[in-house]
């Protein structure tokens, strides 16, 4: 067996206000320990920039995951969706959501814009733990669009 | 139907001029039993026991002939006056026995007439030819009889004769019979040789009057009966009937009369007399009939009139009659009402009054096209108006119908009223956007509700199992048990100012007095601002007589949002003052960092902030309460900002309100209690 080419490591880049939330996402990475980088971000306009290396920022380089909270100021999850889709390069990201909204029509918009994922915060038991344990699964065995 | 009628009437009018005709040929036999002596021939026997009535008897006796004398001409004016009523009567139902049976009468009462005019002639030259009397007599009978007869067998015959072609040579014609009357009764008379027509000693002593009697009884037996079938009148019908008496006539001439004026020969111009007359009664019975006829019409007209009259004036709508030249004749209640004037004040008055000047003009043209061919007809122009007496223009939908009255054609307008549509409209209108904008709030209320609310909740049950799992790290205990506290007040506040974002406009808001400069002083002191914060008012800050609380609380979330969001410890918060008619408006600009053009819209939503909570904490209610409160008062807001230039939110607050159940809420402030 041929030995791997090791992959540049895919990184996870949170998109929540919410602090706490953020903090419990960061609590479950380190248990699980997963050494991947994680970055966070507090609402859709932040993560357009951070993705496009706008305002400042430095891009961030594929492959990478993106943890999509659906309501925050300014620009909402799905606005930040709806973007990205429409985005020469930003249109193939995988991205999860993870929201308080059991919402029907925030489900329908989530899935329209084509998320590999709708996870509602609640239904998840032992904080994040399962979410991140999804995502780490995930990126092993999915090959993520470079 | 006229014809129809008459027939049904026929009835007790035929009785009548049956016993009229009947009665009068009776009537000469009754006059002999009491003693009437119609025979100017013989005086009687004086009878000097009883000198009384011998004189009576003489009397009577000498009064047959002049008696004989007046008959006859009676009959003929007789003739003449039924023929005069009985055109009058029968020229508007067009009925052509009258000219031609009236012919034929008219040529037996001329026969008649020439004969009585002969007679005298003879006595007059004393030539006592009793042969040329009878025998003129006799010819007279024969040419009236076949006259009579002939009419009605060309009125079997000829039945498309048209009663106008007949009519036109209905004069001359009559002259010409007159004159043929004369002619013949003068041949007759002047005759060298006189047949002998009277045969004393026989059985029957006028034997040649068999002829007219036969023509009579075929004329009245079979002919007349079968005209009266095909042409029913009371005319027809006395015709008819007056075959009886001229029967009877003919029957007294062959087997009574004996000689010339015998009380037989006499009795025949009484029974002429009844003869002619039958018509006449016929018509008068005719007459009596249509009038009683009338009256009913007239009563039955005068109901019908009331009861419309009652119709119009129980309507609910304003009705409006005006006549062909475009008169009002008519108007109902409601129609005083709509248009402010009294009944008095427009009737006999040009339709126009009620027309806007503007509109005068043409509505002329429109009416005098309508009228000359009137039809119904909707006038519903969106923007056909009416002016009412004190001078208001009203939006009207008018429904033309001409209409038949006694008095003529009239166009009967009924009128509806938009104003209350349109009032109605606009409640609807208002009704509605209420509804709509209620139920987009209860959909967002529901969104929030499980999103914004839910998540403080979900932060708390994250805290609590990391406090359980690092139970050991005094730090972290504390700093998740801060964190917890929090999320306990960001709790509270959410649903705090949810509440009071749900209770706008529902609460009956009441006026005072304030004075802005102080209120936003007092505002701005409130919201604690940093230290080198700055609050600048203009000088012409008025003092309002208004709704003091909502007013206060747009302006407690302008400026709290003015330092809650400053970027800047130094920031400084201006607040201007202009009005209009409408409104006072009041202009808070800041110089902080401003909102971004495309979220404007956002900014004014339930729970939408522009930072995270956990950065800038806050319900994110503030301007959509701002906004709902205007929404209510009928103000506006305005925001003009964008990234580093600051904000300014321009407020129009209205100087008279639309209390929640949108009436206008007077400022005196005892009304508003």
């Amino acid at each position: 067996m041929p030995t791997e080419i090791p992959m540049k490591q895919a990184s996870l880049l949170v998109v929540e206000d919410d602090d706490i939330d953020a903090k419990g996402i960061e609590r479950a990475f380190k248990k699980l320990k997963v050494a991947n980088p994680i970055y966070r971000v507090k609402d859709g306009l932040e993560a357009l920039a951070l993705l496009r290396g706008e305002a400042g920022l430095t891009a961030l380089e594929k492959p990478y995951i993106i943890l999509l909270d659906l309501n925050m100021p300014r620009m909402s999850g799905i606005e930040f969706l709806e973007a990205i889709r429409h985005d020469s390069t930003l249109y193939d990201t995988i991205v999860f959501v993870l929201t308080t909204s059991k919402a029907d029509q925030d489900r329908t918009a989530a899935y329209k814009n084509n998320v590999a994922g709708y996870i509602v915060k609640s239904d998840v038991q032992h904080g994040f733990y399962n979410v991140l344990d999804l995502i780490d699964n995930y990126w092993k065995i999915v090959e993520l669009p470079t | 139907m006229e014809n129809h009628l008459s027939i049904v009437n026929h009835n007790t009018h035929t009785k009548f001029i049956l016993v009229y005709a009947l009665t009068g040929c009776l009537i000469p036999g009754l006059l002999f039993l009491f003693g009437f002596n119609f025979d100017s021939l013989h005086v009687q026997q004086i009878n000097t026991e009883n000198l009384w009535l011998n004189n009576y008897a003489l009397a009577l006796q000498l009064s047959s002939t002049p008696i004989r004398m007046l008959l006859g001409y009676t009959a003929f004016i007789i003739i003449v006056f039924s023929l005069i009523i009985a055109f009058i009567r029968y020229s508007a139902t067009t009925d052509i026995t009258v000219p031609v049976i009236g012919a034929a009468i008219l040529f037996a009462g001329s026969l008649d007439l020439f004969c009585m005019i002969n007679e005298a002639r003879v006595y007059g030259n004393h030539v006592n030819n009793h042969h040329s009397i009878a025998y003129m007599w006799l010819i007279n009978h024969i040419a009236s009889s076949l006259a009579l007869c002939l009419s009605t067998v060309i009125l079997l015959r000829l039945k498309h004769l048209e009663f106008s072609t007949i009519n036109k040579f209905t004069p001359g014609f009559y002259l010409l019979l007159v004159i043929i009357a004369y002619f013949i009764i003068d041949t007759t008379i002047s005759l060298e040789q006189i047949p002998q027509t009277i045969l004393i000693n026989e059985f029957s002593a006028r034997p040649y009057e068999l002829i007219p009697f036969g023509i009579y009884l075929f004329t009245g037996i079979y002919l007349l009966p079968r005209l009266y079938q095909s042409r029913p009148s009371i005319f027809s019908y006395a015709f008819m009937i007056a075959m009886i008496p001229l029967a009877l006539l003919e029957l007294h001439l062959i087997f009574g009369s004996k000689a010339l004026f015998d009380a037989h020969d006499n009795v025949t111009f009484f029974l002429k007399l009844i003869a002619y007359s039958t018509p006449l009664v016929g018509l008068i019975a005719d007459y009596s009939r249509l009038f009683k006829l009338n009256e009913k019409e007239i009563t039955k007209r005068k109901n019908a009139e009331m009861s419309f009259k009652q119709i119009i004036e129980t309507q609910p709508t304003p009705l409006v009659i005006i006549d062909m030249t475009g008169i009002i004749t008519y108007l109902n209640q409601d129609a005083e009402k709509l248009f402010g004037y009294q009944s008095q004040e427009l009737i006999n008055k040009p339709i126009e009054m009620l027309v806007p000047s503007h509109m005068k003009e043409k509505h002329v043209a429109y009416r005098s096209h309508y009228c000359s061919s009137p039809i119904k007809r909707e006038m519903s122009n969106s923007d056909f108006c009416a002016v009412r007496k004190d001078g208001e223009e009203i939006t009207v939908t008018i429904t033309l119908n001409p209409i038949d009255t006694p008095e003529g054609l009239r166009i009967l307008a009924s009128i509806y009223d938009l104003r209350g549509l349109k009032k109605a409209e606009q409640k609807l209108k208002r009704y509605t956007n209420d509804l709509e904008r209620s139920n987009s709030d209860l959909d967002q209320f529901a969104y929030v509700a499980s999103h914004d609310l839910k998540a403080p909740l979900r932060g708390l049950d994250q805290l609590s199992c990391w406090i359980r799992e690092d139970i050991d790290d005094k730090e972290t205990l504390i700093e998740h048990s801060q964190l917890m506290q929090n999320r306990i007040h960001r709790m509270e506040r959410l649903l705090d100012d949810l509440l009071a974002y749900a209770r706008i406009g529902r609460i009956e808001e009441k006026f005072k007095e304030i004075d802005t400069k102080t209120l936003l002083q007092d505002i701005f002191t409130m919201c604690s601002p940093p230290e080198n914060f700055s609050l600048i008012l203009s000088d012409n800050l008025p003092t309002l007589l208004t709704l003091s609380t909502p007013l206060a609380q747009i302006f407690r979330n302008l400026l709290s949002n003015a330092i809650k969001h400053h970027d800047r410890p130094n920031g400084k918060v201006k607040v201007t003052y202009t009005e209009n008619d409408q409104f006072h408006i009041f202009a808070v600009t800041d110089d902080g960092p401003g909102i971004p053009a495309e979220l404007h819209k956002k900014a004014f939503g339930i729970f939408q902030t522009l930072k995270p909570r956990d950065v800038v904490e806050g319900s994110g209610m503030g301007l959509a309460v701002i906004e709902k409160i205007i929404n209510t008062y009928q103000g506006s807001i305005e925001l003009t900002s964008d990234t580093g230039q600051g904000a300014c939110f321009t407020l129009r607050w209205p100087k008279n309100f639309l209390s929640p159940n949108k009436h206008l809420i007077h400022k005196d402030p005892v009304h508003a209690n």
